[in-house]
C-alpha cells in the first residue's frame, strides 16, 4: 500500500479543496448541522433527505456532500442540547448534562465552542483511525459476537448509577421504565407481538427517537412554560471565548478528548451500536476517572467535550466495517451506504480493490470536512446562540410545532405524534418526583440491544453444552463482565475511603 | 426505484409514502384497507406478506389484495466465511450429521425467505441449530466473525464482500447464468427454493380496466433496459411476472407456509 496510499490521500485532499467541492461541502455541513439541531431530524433522516440531491452531482462531489452531512448532523445535535436542554438526536443526550448547566450559568458560548472543537477533534481522530487501521479494527469488531454485545450494553447500564447523583434508586427506576418501554411491540427475533393489548398500532412498538423527542423536547417546553423567567437563560457575551475555550481544552481536557475519541471510534465500529451508546459511555468514563467526579453535571467543559468527541469519532468508526466488509456500523452508515450504491459504488472489500482511489478520496475528504466544520459550526453556533435573546413565548410554540412535525415525519405515522405528547407529559410528571429523562433514555437505547443480544446468545447456546459456554466462558464476555464488576465496585470503594477520611 | 418511469408511463406522479414498522405489515395493512380505485397501491415483499398474514402481524389475509406484478427478486444463498472448514454443501451436511444439533446456522430475518430455507434444510433431516439474526448487516457480521457456522443470506446483500465468503448453494430451481459454478440445493437433493421478491399489490376489487392498465404499465416499465440496470446495481434482479402468475404463487405457497408454521411454532 505505502506510497500509493499516500498518493490517494493526497489526491483526495486536493480534490476536496476545489472550489465546487468546497461549496458542496459547506452546503452539506450547514444542512447537516441545522438538521441535527431540530428535534426529529436525526442523522439518518438528514442523510436520507439529502441523497436525492447527490444523484445529479459527479461522484467525488456526491461523496463529499454525503460525508459533510453525516459529520454535520452528528455534531449539530449538541447546539440544541446546550441551549435548550433538548438533544437534537439520541447521540447528544449526554451533552445536556453539563452543556445546559453551562448555559444556565451564562456560559453558553463556551459550551457551544467546546462541543464544536471536541466534535472536530473526535471526527478527525475517527477518520485517521479509519484511514490507517481499518483492517485490524474491523477484525476486532467482528470478534464482538452477540454475547459480548450483551455485556457491553450491561456495562452501559452501569452508568445509570452515575447519572443520578444523590439518588441511585430513582436513576435505576428511570432506567427500568426505559427498558420496559422498549419491550413493547414485536420481539426482535421471533417477531411475536408483546404488550400490545390487542391494539394494532402498538405492534410497531415505541420508536426510540419519538419517545426521546417527547421526554426531552416536549417536556422541557413544559418546564420552561412553568418557570417565571422570560428567557431560557441569560445571554452573556464574553469576549475571547475562542481563545479561552481552546486553552482550557488544550490544558485540561487532553486525556478526556483522547480517551473519549478512542471509545467513540471503537464502539462506533461495532455493527449495531450507535453514537448514543458511545457518548454515554465516554461521559461516564470521563467522570469515573476524574479527580473529583462530583464536578460533572455542574457545567464543566470536560462534560461537554467527552460525549461530543465520542459521538463524532463514531462517524469514522461506523465507516470501518462499511469500508472493509460492506457492513454499515450504524443506521447513519446504512443510509450512507444507500447513497454510495446510488453512485454505483458498492462499499466493501471490492471497492478497495477495484476503486481504491475513490474509497481513499472519500476518507481523506472527511479530514477536510472536519476542519471546515470548525468554521461553519462557529458561525452557526454564534447565530443559534441568539435563541437565548428570544423571549420563550416564541420559542416554546416553535419547538412544540417542530416536535410534532418531527415525530410524524419519522415514520409517516399519526400514532407517533400521540406517543410523543403522552411520553412528554409523563416525563414532565416524573421529573417532579425526581426521575430524570436521561436514565429513561438510556434504558430505551440499551433495551433493544440487550434483548436482541441475549436472545441470539441463548439460541447459539443450544448448540453448546451450556449457556455459560457462550455468555461467560469466552474471552471477550469474560473481560466485559470484569469491567462491569469494576464499574459497580469502584464508586462504592471510593465512597468508603472518603467516609473513612 | 421506478419513480421517473412511473410518471412517464402513467402520466401522473407516484407519491411515495414510506411506512416502516413491523417488517412492512403496517404499510400493507393500509393498502388492504384503502379504497380500491387504483389510487393507492403498494410494494411489498413475498414470502413475508404471506407469513405476516398467518402470524397476525398484518391485519389482512391473502384475499385482501389484487395482485399486480412481481418486480424483482433476490435469491437465498448459503455462505460460510473463507476460513471456514465447510467449503461445500456436502461438507457442511456431513458435519451436521456427525454432530447433530451442534452446528449453528444463521438467517437474516425471522420467517422470511432465509429463515424458511434454513427450516426446510432442518426438515430434510439435517439436524442444525437455526439462529435467526436481526437483519442482513448483523447476519453478515455474525458469519464473518465466526459466531455462526454458516448463514442463509440474500445474494444481493453478500456481493459487497463476496471475496470473504464460500458460496455453498443457491436456493433456485436452476443455476444462475452469471454464476454458473454455484450449485443449487436441488442438485444436492434438497428441495429448497426461496427468494425475496418485491411485489406490487393493490386493495381487493380494483375495476378491471384500472387493474389491466396498471399491470400493462408495470410490465413496460420493467422491460426497460435502464430500469433493469438500476436494479442490478442495488443488488436486485428484475424478474417481471404479471398479476396472474403472482396470484398463483401466493395461493400455492399459502398451505405450505401454514404447514411450516404449525411444525415449527413460534420458535
Amino acid at each position: 500500500m505505502g506510497a500509493t496510499l499516500w498518493q490517494y490521500v493526497g489526491d483526495g485532499l486536493i480534490n476536496s479543496i476545489q472550489l465546487f467541492n468546497l461549496v458542496i461541502m459547506i452546503i452539506g455541513l450547514v444542512v447537516g448541522i441545522i438538521g441535527g439541531m431540530l428535534p426529529g431530524i436525526t442523522v439518518v433522516t438528514a442523510i436520507a433527505l439529502f441523497i436525492p440531491f447527490t444523484f445529479t452531482l459527479p461522484t467525488d462531489s456526491a461523496l463529499i456532500a454525503l460525508g459533510a452531512i453525516f459529520t454535520g448532523s452528528t455534531y449539530g445535535g449538541a447546539n440544541a442540547a446546550i441551549l435548550m436542554n433538548t438533544p437534537g438526536q439520541p447521540g447528544s443526550v449526554a451533552t445536556t448534562f453539563d452543556g445546559y448547566s453551562m448555559t444556565r450559568k451564562g456560559e453558553a458560548q463556551d459550551a457551544m465552542l467546546t462541543a464544536l472543537f471536541a466534535s472536530a477533534f473526535g471526527g478527525l481522530f475517527g477518520v485517521l483511525v479509519l484511514l490507517f487501521f481499518f483492517g485490524p479494527l474491523s477484525s476486532l469488531a467482528l470478534k464482538f459476537g452477540p454475547a459480548a454485545f450483551f455485556w457491553l450494553a450491561i456495562f452501559g447500564l452501569t452508568t445509570l448509577a452515575a447519572m443520578s447523583p444523590g439518588n441511585v434508586l430513582k436513576g435505576l427506576l428511570g432506567g427500568a421504565i426505559g427498558l420496559a418501554i422498549s419491550t413493547v411491540g414485536l420481539d426482535p427475533i421471533t417477531g411475536s407481538p408483546r404488550f400490545t393489548f390487542g391494539y394494532y398500532p402498538l405492534i410497531q412498538g415505541f420508536d426510540m427517537v419519538v419517545v426521546m423527542i417527547g421526554i426531552f423536547s416536549f417536556s422541557q417546553m413544559l418546564v420552561l412554560l412553568e418557570a417565571p423567567d422570560s428567557h431560557i437563560a441569560e445571554y452573556v457575551r464574553r469576549p475571547g471565548a475562542v481563545r479561552r475555550t481552546v486553552s482550557k481544552l488544550w490544558h485540561g481536557c487532553k486525556r478526556v478528548l483522547i480517551q473519549s475519541s478512542v471509545i467513540g471510534t471503537f464502539i462506533g465500529s461495532l455493527p449495531g451500536a450507535g453514537g448514543s451508546i458511545a457518548a454515554i459511555i465516554a461521559y461516564n468514563e470521563a467522570k469515573r476517572w476524574d479527580r473529583d467526579p462530583s464536578r460533572y453535571g455542574t457545567g464543566i467543559i470536560e462534560g461537554v467535550a467527552a460525549p461530543e468527541s465520542a459521538n463524532n469519532a463514531g462517524v469514522g468508526g461506523a465507516l470501518v466495517p462499511l469500508m472493509s466488509l460492506g457492513i454499515p456500523g450504524n443506521a447513519g452508515a446504512a443510509v450512507l451506504m444507500g447513497g454510495l450504491l446510488a453512485q454505483g459504488l458498492i462499499p466493501g472489500p471490492q471497492l478497495l480493490e477495484n476503486n481504491a482511489q475513490i474509497a481513499y478520496s472519500f476518507i481523506s475528504g472527511l479530514i477536510i470536512i472536519n476542519i471546515a466544520m470548525i468554521g461553519v459550526g462557529a458561525v452557526i453556533a454564534k447565530l443559534s446562540a441568539q435563541i437565548l435573546r428570544i423571549p420563550k413565548t416564541y420559542i416554546i410554540p416553535t419547538v412544540i410545532v417542530l416536535a410534532v412535525i418531527g415525530s410524524y415525519a419519522l415514520r409517516n405515522n399519526q400514532f407517533d405524534v400521540i406517543v410523543m405528547l403522552v411520553s412528554g407529559v409523563c416525563a414532565y410528571l416524573l421529573m417532579k418526583i425526581g426521575i430524570h429523562p436521561a436514565p429513561i433514555a438510556l434504558g430505551l437505547v440499551l433495551g433493544p440491544v440487550i434483548e436482541e443480544a441475549l436472545s441470539v446468545s441463548l439460541r447459539l447456546a443450544r448448540a453448546k453444552n451450556s449457556v455459560f459456554d457462550v455468555l461467560v466462558f469466552d474471552p471477550l464476555p469474560a473481560v466485559l463482565i470484569i469491567l462491569c464488576i469494576i464499574a459497580l465496585l469502584v464508586p462504592v470503594i471510593l465512597d468508603r475511603k472518603k467516609a473513612l477520611k | 426505484m421506478v419513480e421517473q418511469e412511473f410518471k412517464q408511463e402513467f402520466g401522473q406522479p407516484l407519491v411515495f409514502v414510506y411506512k416502516p414498522g413491523a417488517s412492512g405489515s403496517i404499510g400493507a395493512t393500509e393498502v388492504a384497507q384503502a379504497k380500491p380505485d387504483g389510487s393507492t397501491i403498494g410494494v411489498y415483499t413475498f414470502p413475508l406478506m404471506v407469513m405476516n398474514a398467518l402470524t397476525g402481524k398484518g391485519r389482512y389475509d391473502i384475499e385482501s389484495f389484487d395482485y399486480l406484478a412481481v418486480a424483482s427478486s433476490d435469491d437465498v444463498v448459503l455462505v460460510t466465511r473463507k476460513e471456514s472448514p465447510y467449503k461445500s454443501l456436502d461438507e457442511l451436511v456431513a458435519a451436521a450429521k456427525s454432530n447433530p444439533g451442534k452446528l449453528s446456522i444463521g438467517t437474516v430475518e425471522s420467517l422470511g425467505p432465509t429463515h424458511l430455507a434454513a427450516l426446510s434444510l432442518k426438515d430434510s433431516g439435517v439436524n442444525i441449530n437455526v439462529v435467526p439474526l436481526p437483519g442482513g448487516a448483523k447476519g453478515l457480521a455474525a458469519v464473518l466473525g465466526g459466531h455462526v457456522d454458516a448463514l442463509f443470506a440474500l445474494r444481493g446483500a453478500t456481493r459487497s464482500s463476496a471475496s470473504k465468503f464460500n458460496y455453498l448453494a443457491i436456493a433456485r430451481a436452476d443455476r444462475l447464468k452469471d454464476a454458473s459454478d454455484l450449485p443449487t440445493f436441488k442438485e444436492n437433493g434438497f428441495d429448497i427454493v426461496y427468494n425475496a421478491t418485491r411485489i406490487w399489490i393493490a386493495p381487493k376489487g380494483l375495476p378491471k380496466e384500472v387493474r389491466d392498465r396498471l399491470i400493462e404499465g408495470l410490465s413496460k416499465i420493467y422491460a426497460r433496459e435502464e430500469v433493469q440496470q438500476k436494479h442490478a446495481k442495488a443488488g436486485q434482479f428484475v424478474a417481471f411476472q404479471d398479476g396472474k402468475k403472482l396470484q398463483s404463487l401466493v395461493t400455492d405457497f399459502y398451505p405450505k407456509a401454514k404447514d411450516m408454521l404449525v411444525k415449527h411454532g413460534q420458535q
